[in-house]
């Protein structure tokens, strides 16, 4: 009877003890933010371990199996194999930046991060605070090849572009850029040549319904959806203006007529007025449109350039990729000679254990040999000025070649507004490209809108 | 003398006119409930055997030719596989750990008298009510402290911890049914208390016992949230959180019909246990319901 006693009392402990979880001291309370469900956030003592002169760690933004992953973990492979310096590379997806900026801010930052240098920059660079290492030695330096200087690698409009209180912030390797895409061996057939102002692209619409098509697709995913305003502004009034209009708390930028004009040109293709795009675009849901448009349904698409990738498996044999920019409008101020430069590179944290590993690494990658690599397996432009492009998208060429100025993709509205733009942007926006408003209404609502939301901010 | 034939009351008639009328909703309810959970299933499968044209092209209609490389892209070049094996191992490792500490544990529980045995039986009991999401931060603490996050073993004690309760639960269930007089003999002739339990009761509560190990394997199979708070490196990714990854991947790149493949991998071993093993679950959660 003692022993069942004991027994028992010796089997309800464990069980408290595995209820409870204690597992190790619980009292510190300098434990880095929870990670949630949502997020899935990495602990400070996560995979990417402290990183030594053995070991650089690598937060990445793309997931395992995207051409672009595995472009670079063969890099990373020989990279080890060449220098002895292993690469743990965490494929953390688009997500990348809400983990590691807890990371960075717990004292655990990964060596090297890649994203949209828009969004790093919008991520960890303030007026008050940068969480990122600049790189002007880096780019300064000689570059992977012998040259003068990394930074003549590239084009340097590019690394102007996203310079931060004149400090070179980020290494790009992958050049994305906006247009309209289509299927060449469609357009042939029926005789149409690529549009190259606003008049010519109207008359499409017509051309392609009596062929018993739509001339866009268009999946209603805000950001796309957010491209037309976004570009007919450009057209309009030139580069930088969609941003003064989002950052002027008065209001009083949406005053200027050119505003109006560039909501009459998204509203002239809406639904309200001469609708450019398939039967129910307004309730359709990503991927359903550009898959439609694979098919041969819809004679365009405006979109990036990585939409030939997402493609590729859905489009016939026949399909041959075509692109013309966005088409200028009488009297606006920008030309198909501006054009837009989306980076997706690499930045160094502030605390990163091997930033000179890092650099390292980053110089390695940027070689003409490597930069192919990206070129042939991933169907992407390279960064590099002599990199290659690829021939799916060999129409794009001559734009970028040819191009007197970049500008940030959607103006910089997206990444250095991001509440404005969801807020505010994107809710007027969708009505207009809806044809729900009136281009008047639009302004109205935008004006009245932006000065609530930094009244309320 | 003659029983008095008493007249079918109008109230009799509407009860019963009423309980067809619920009982025939209530089939087509379950039987529409059926068809659109089986059309479920068997799309995914059809789209799993087509090619990515073949998907948006023909949604709803069979493949032309079964792509069966679909299988080997998930599986193999996904890392699946990978899931796969790490799925087999957190949750093996945690069935054997659950049923190691609450078979004993139900046993005791249900049918040996301590002191406090109805508080400890109280204290398990409320551990069910208690959400995971309520303690998954000071546990993500706890872990981290313990350098146990991103790893197989962290993760099979944090299954453990949140999955006892309810074995307990189920386990006392199923030994307060044995009869006590098989005990009583036992130690009338002898039998010690271990004795009892290992050679007596423990295999007459068997059945118990496999059904709590099932309840357990199929919950945590699928098991998401956790095991994506807690594992942070694809290597150690479970399946769940290696489709999560997939179908992330897969959207970026138009592979819809590789993730549709994927999704048939992960149904498949818990769809298996349910068919060969239904009539157990069902036998499982319905016993000791009535008492003796």
């Amino acid at each position: 009877m003692k022993k069942m006693r004991f027994l028992s009392v010796l089997l309800a402990v464990l069980m408290i003890v595995a209820l409870t979880g204690c597992v190790g001291s619980a009292g510190s309370s300098t434990a880095e933010p929870a990670s949630t469900a949502d997020s899935g956030a990495e602990s400070a003592s996560d995979s990417t371990s402290a990183s030594s002169g053995n070991t650089i760690t690598y937060a990445s933004m793309w997931t395992e199996s995207e051409p672009q992953a595995l472009w670079l973990a063969d890099l990373a492979k020989s990279y080890e194999a060449e220098k002895g310096t292993k690469v743990e590379i965490t494929w953390v997806g688009r997500d990348v930046l809400n983990q590691v900026k807890t990371q960075i801010l717990a004292g655990n930052a990964p060596d090297l991060i890649d994203q949209d240098h828009s969004e790093l920059s919008a991520a960890f660079l303030s007026e008050d605070e940068q969480l990122i290492m600049p790189l002007d030695d880096l780019l300064n330096g000689p570059g992977p090849e012998g040259e003068a200087t990394f930074r003549e690698v590239f084009n340097t409009a590019f690394l102007d572009l996203y310079k931060f209180q004149d400090h070179d912030y980020f290494v790009p390797y992958n050049l994305i850029t906006s247009g309209f895409y289509y299927n060449k061996t469609m357009w042939d057939e029926m005789g149409i040549k690529a549009p190259q102002t606003w008049d010519e692209f109207i008359a499409l619409i017509d051309t392609f319904k009596a062929a018993g098509k739509s001339l866009c697709a268009q999946d209603n995913d805000p950001m796309y959806n957010a491209y037309w305003y976004y570009w007919a502004c450009e057209r309009v009034m030139g580069a930088g203006k969609l941003y003064a209009a989002a950052t002027d708390a008065t209001g009083a930028a949406w005053d200027d007529p050119g505003y109006l004009e560039a909501a009459k040109l998204v509203y002239e293709v809406s639904k309200g007025d001469k609708n450019a795009f398939q039967a129910g675009y307004e309730g359709s849901v990503w991927p359903a449109g550009q898959q439609d448009f694979a098919l041969g349904n819809e004679g365009c698409l405006l979109c990036g350039t990585w939409i030939p990738v997402e493609l590729k498996d859905t489009v016939d044999s026949n399909w041959e990729w075509g692109y013309f920019p966005f088409p200028t409008v009488e009297g606006g101020v920008g030309q198909v000679t501006d054009m837009e430069a989306y980076l997706i590179g690499f930045c160094i944290p502030n605390g990163a254990k091997n930033p000179d590993g890092a650099k390292d690494f980053l110089l390695y990658i940027s070689t003409s040999e490597h930069a192919q690599g990206l070129v042939n397996n991933a169907l992407c432009m390279h960064a590099r000025a002599d990199a290659p492009i690829p021939s799916v998208l060999a129409e794009v060429e001559p734009y970028l070649k040819n191009a007197k100025s970049f500008h940030l993709s959607y103006d910089g509205v997206a990444s250095k507004c991001g509440q404005w733009n969801a807020d505010v942007f994107y809710t007027y926006g969708n009505q207009l490209f809806h044809g729900e408003i009136t281009p008047e209404e639009f302004i109205s609502q935008m004006k009245a809108a932006t000065i609530a939301f930094y009244a309320n901010k | 003398m003659e029983a008095a034939v008493k007249p079918k009351s109008s109230d009799n008639v509407a009860v019963k006119i009423l309980s067809l009328i619920f009982r025939i909703i209530a089939r087509i309810f379950l039987y529409a409930w059926c068809l659109f959970s089986l059309y479920s299933l068997y799309w995914i499968g059809i789209s799993s055997l087509k090619t990515d044209r073949e998907f948006f092209e023909n949604a709803w209609g069979f493949p032309a030719v079964a792509q069966w490389n679909n299988y080997v892209a998930a599986w193999a070049q996904n890392s699946l596989d990978l899931n796969f094996l790490n799925s087999v191992i957190v949750v093996a490792g945690s069935v054997l750990l659950i049923l190691l500490i609450s078979t004993p544990a139900a046993y005791i529980l249900s049918r040996i008298k301590f002191p406090f045995s109805n508080v400890v039986r109280g204290y398990v009991i409320i551990g069910m009510g208690i959400p995971v999401q309520l303690i998954l931060v000071p546990l993500y603490f706890i872990m981290n402290q313990a350098n146990l996050v991103n790893t197989h073993l962290g993760l099979i004690l944090v299954y453990t911890a949140i999955s006892l309760s309810f074995t307990v639960f189920l386990e006392m269930g199923f030994f307060h049914t044995l009869p006590t007089a098989l005990a009583e003999a036992a130690a009338i002739d002898g039998c010690s208390p271990m004795g009892i339990f290992f050679k007596i009761m423990l295999p007459l509560g068997m059945p118990g016992v496999i059904t709590s190990a099932i309840f357990n394997f199929i919950s945590l199979w699928n098991e998401f949230m956790i095991a994506l708070t807690f594992l942070t490196s694809n290597e150690k990714f479970t399946l769940p959180v290696g489709i999560y990854a997939l179908s992330t991947a897969m959207q970026y790149i138009g592979k819809w019909t590789t993730l549709m493949a994927g999704l048939v991998i992960v149904i498949v071993p818990t769809l298996l246990i349910y068919l060969l093993l239904s009539k157990q679950i069902i036998e499982g959660l319905t016993m000791g319901a009535v008492k003796e």
